[in-house]
């Protein structure tokens, strides 16, 4: 079978562009893993942000199975009442060990810096960050950061939770508040480096042709949460250096027994910490828009909405932190806003979730693995989404603040949205990024385990939290034990749905079939270089003449079957060697 | 054009565009600086209103005469900077790095006097631990402000001297034309650094006396 492509479906004029040669399949043809050397001071003196990204990738994946193993242990211990294996402190250490690694060293990282620099250069036609060398910095200080908190939270142990709530962290936590706290800064570093490099890149850097409104969706999710890394992650970083300085140095600064205001931090911090939840979730909703698209082979439905929607998330996401603080003492009136507005950020979310359901209907829709994480993500970022809802409203909220409703409600959101899009793009960019085709029925079968362990895991929580049970306890009454067992078996066929796509990918690497240029017959610049691509990307900078997601002409939709020619009907499509 | 003098680098083509992105990424930066000290300018909002006559009798103890000298010394040093930049782009590379050098200097006799007002603050026990000087509880905040706000800008100080050093070091090899793009990229790191310090110094010396 051949690639059969349809006519304007690659947005370039440009033949030598074009240099594809997909059905090439030479196994050890140039591209940017061999290119540049292969020392390891090759990788690690890297500036090339395809090697860039992987560097990232390596990283976060080894904190991702940190951060998981810890939240295996602690669903371990919760499959009895007393707790199975650990004493409060150490459960405390636990669960903050778990958050801090997940939300700072996985979450916010995670697409951004990884799919983010392969594919940013790659869509809008550059062939680097505008500034490699940042670029590369950023990794590093990531790196060094991030082992500063890894070393603080695994030798000492710190138990304030993620949140550093202070009076505890620094009046009277005997842990090891101020290391953890000093790598979270550092790490921010990273974070607003990658920003400034990403809006640069996207202002500066475009190909002729590739108009603001020609980017890919991908490419404004990276704007959109580049935007609210380089203008939320420095507030973090003033609330982090206060608690340093008034653990280090004494500068009583929250301290409430001569007029200082722990409120205060808790509106610095969540000032951050709001937004970083957009920083995770808009990069997933890039990637969705992508594997919809190509999936349904249909234009994106309402590409100018779609675009105003993740600015708009960006922009009122600043103005909800208040919703974390709703039992904290905060005057009614301020409530009052905070809740109103809560409310507003979740209409752009909606509209985003409408068009991509939009764009399924009357779509030719084909079912390979990053669909079904597709799939899987637009159920369960509905669901993240409407309990957040509830939880935006001062009532609801009163009644299970702490409780494990919230923390259902925030791993729907940033697990089960932010986790399944981030394998999704993972599996529909890997032939891109490694030249090897993953094994399809492996991978539909992890996601579709995913899906059902993640809600076996996390549904029980919502019943169980709006029936009382606090979060962040060792111990529970009886009365929940039925919920906490569903919970941890569920947490054990998850890890199980993560571990998976580790051994498949490793196996493809080496065994998988050789992946041609553009193996799901894709729009976009990154599917017109070959698989993987060189180190400078183009041969010579195309030239866009099309919009984004051309699948077919304006207003015509192909009948079911006719006009286009797929692979296997799903599936990358597997060109035999010639 | 001068302005295309600069070196170019990967991924870019032109030197124009290139010197538009260092621009662009610097402001980029500066924005986030900003939030980071707005932060705690927010806390010092905060617990000003909070706490008015500790704040006012804390605000006193201060020293005006090393605030203003070196308010003074910056703002000099910013218009040495301006001159150094703008000397650049016109094509006179040794007036340039006279203006460098002088900024460099001044910087550094920022950071003396610095010094200088720290010691004489321990030496008043102005530092908020055991033997704190003033009655007011809450003027022990106020130095906590005191101390992070200037020693995080001081920091900032020092981060602007390497930036500065490394221009001194381009110059004395003969590359500062090369590299006028970083003057002007150090040039506005540098205001900002300036015009922080002008609010750190409205707010904690003068607002009150």
């Amino acid at each position: 079978m051949s690639l059969t492509t349809t006519p304007g479906e690659f947005p370039t004029a440009d033949p030598d562009a074009k240099g594809a040669r997909p059905a090439d399949g030479a196994p050890m043809q140039q591209s940017f893993w061999t290119d540049g050397g292969q020392t390891v001071w090759s990788w690690l003196g890297t500036v090339d942000h395809k090697r860039i990204a992987i560097l990232y990738a390596i990283s976060i994946t080894a904190f991702f199975f940190l951060g998981g193993a810890a939240a295996a242990l602690i669903r371990i211990h919760l499959f009895t009442p007393h707790g199975l294996l650990f004493s409060r402190d150490t459960y405390n250490k636990l669960f903050t060990l778990h958050g801090v690694i997940m939300v700072w060293f996985f979450l916010v990282p995670s697409i951004p810096s990884t799919l983010g620099n392969f594919l940013l250069p790659l869509m809008i036609g550059a062939r680097d960050m505008a500034f490699p060398k940042i670029n590369l910095l950023s990794w590093y200080v990531f790196v060094g950061g991030a082992l500063l908190t890894v070393i603080a939270l695994l030798a000492g142990g710190v138990d304030t939770g993620w949140t550093f709530y202070p009076p505890f962290s620094t009046i009277y936590s005997n842990s090891a508040v101020t290391l953890a706290a000093v790598g979270v800064f550092v790490v921010g570093f990273s974070s607003i480096l990658t920003g400034i490099n990403f809006i640069a890149t996207i202002h500066l850097l475009r190909a002729p042709g590739m108009k603001w409104f020609r980017l890919p969706l991908f490419v404004w999710a990276m704007y959109a949460t580049s935007m609210v890394m380089i203008l939320a992650t420095p507030v973090l970083s003033t609330s982090l250096l206060l608690i340093i300085a008034e653990r280090l140095f004494g500068m009583p600064i929250f301290d409430a027994r001569i007029g200082g205001d722990p409120l205060l931090f808790q509106h610095l911090f969540w000032f951050y910490s709001h937004p970083a939840v957009y920083i995770m979730i808009l990069p997933a909703m890039g990637v969705i828009s992508e594997i919809v698209t190509v999936a349904a082979r249909r234009k994106v439905f309402g590409y100018a909405f779609m675009v105003y929607a993740m600015i708009a998330i960006a922009v009122v996401g600043f103005m909800v932190w208040g919703h974390h603080m709703f039992v904290s003492g905060m005057s009614p009136y301020a409530a009052l806003v905070f809740s109103f507005l809560s409310f507003v950020v979740a209409v752009p979310s909606a509209i985003k979730v409408f068009n991509w359901t939009a764009t399924l209907y009357r779509g030719q829709i084909t079912f390979a693995a990053p669909m079904m994480y597709a799939l899987g993500f637009l159920g369960l970022f509905t669901i993240g989404g409407l309990t957040g809802l509830m939880l935006a409203s001062v009532p609801i909220d009163v009644h299970v603040t702490d409780t494990y409703f919230v923390v259902a409600h925030f791993h729907y959101i940033m697990v089960g949205a932010s986790v399944s899009a981030f394998f999704g793009g993972l599996h529909y960019w890997w032939p891109k990024i490694t030249g090897r085709l993953y094994p399809e029925g492996w991978a539909r079968f992890a996601a579709i385990l995913m899906f059902f362990g993640f809600n076996f895991t996390f549904f029980p929580q919502f019943i169980m939290g709006y029936l009382g049970m606090p979060r962040r306890y060792a111990e529970y009454p009886a009365e929940f034990q039925l919920y906490h067992v569903m919970s941890s078996t569920g947490a054990m066929v998850l890890a199980v749905a993560y571990l998976l796509p580790l051994f498949y990918f490793a196996y493809s690497l080496r065994f998988g079939e050789v992946a041609p240029a553009n193996p799901w017959n894709a729009t976009g610049l990154e599917w017109t270089v070959p698989s993987p691509p060189p180190k400078h990307n183009f041969d010579q900078i195309p030239h866009v003449e099309n919009d984004p997601y051309e699948y077919h002409a304006q207003g015509h939709a192909p009948e079911h079957g006719k006009s286009i020619h797929r692979g296997q009907g799903d599936g990358p499509v597997r060109t035999p060697p010639t | 054009m001068s302005e295309a003098s600069a070196t170019l680098h990967e991924p870019f083509e032109s030197a124009t565009r290139q010197r538009e992105a260092l621009t662009f990424g610097v402001w980029l930066f500066l924005a986030s600086e900003l939030l980071l000290f707005a932060g705690m300018f927010l806390g010092y909002a905060v617990y000003r209103h909070d706490h008015p006559s500790a704040f006012a009798e804390a605000g006193r103890h201060v020293n005006l005469l090393f605030g203003t000298i070196n308010t003074a010394l910056l703002m000099t040093s910013s218009l040495s900077l301006s001159v150094a930049s703008r000397a650049i782009d016109r094509d006179k590379p040794g007036l340039s790095e006279i203006g460098v050098w002088i900024t460099l200097g001044l910087g550094l006799l920022f950071l003396i006097v610095k010094g200088l007002e720290y010691r004489e603050d321990l030496d008043e026990h102005l530092w908020p631990g055991a033997t704190f000087a003033l009655h007011a509880p809450a003027a022990r905040i106020f130095f906590g402000f005191y101390w992070t706000m200037t020693f995080v800008h001081a920091c900032h100080m020092t981060i602007g001297l390497g930036l500065l050093s490394r221009l001194v070091w381009l110059a004395r090899r003969g590359r500062l034309r090369a590299n006028n793009d970083s003057v002007e990229a150090t040039t506005l790191y540098w205001h900002l650094v300036d015009i922080i310090w002008a609010l750190v110094f409205a707010c904690l010396y003068l607002v009150g006396r």
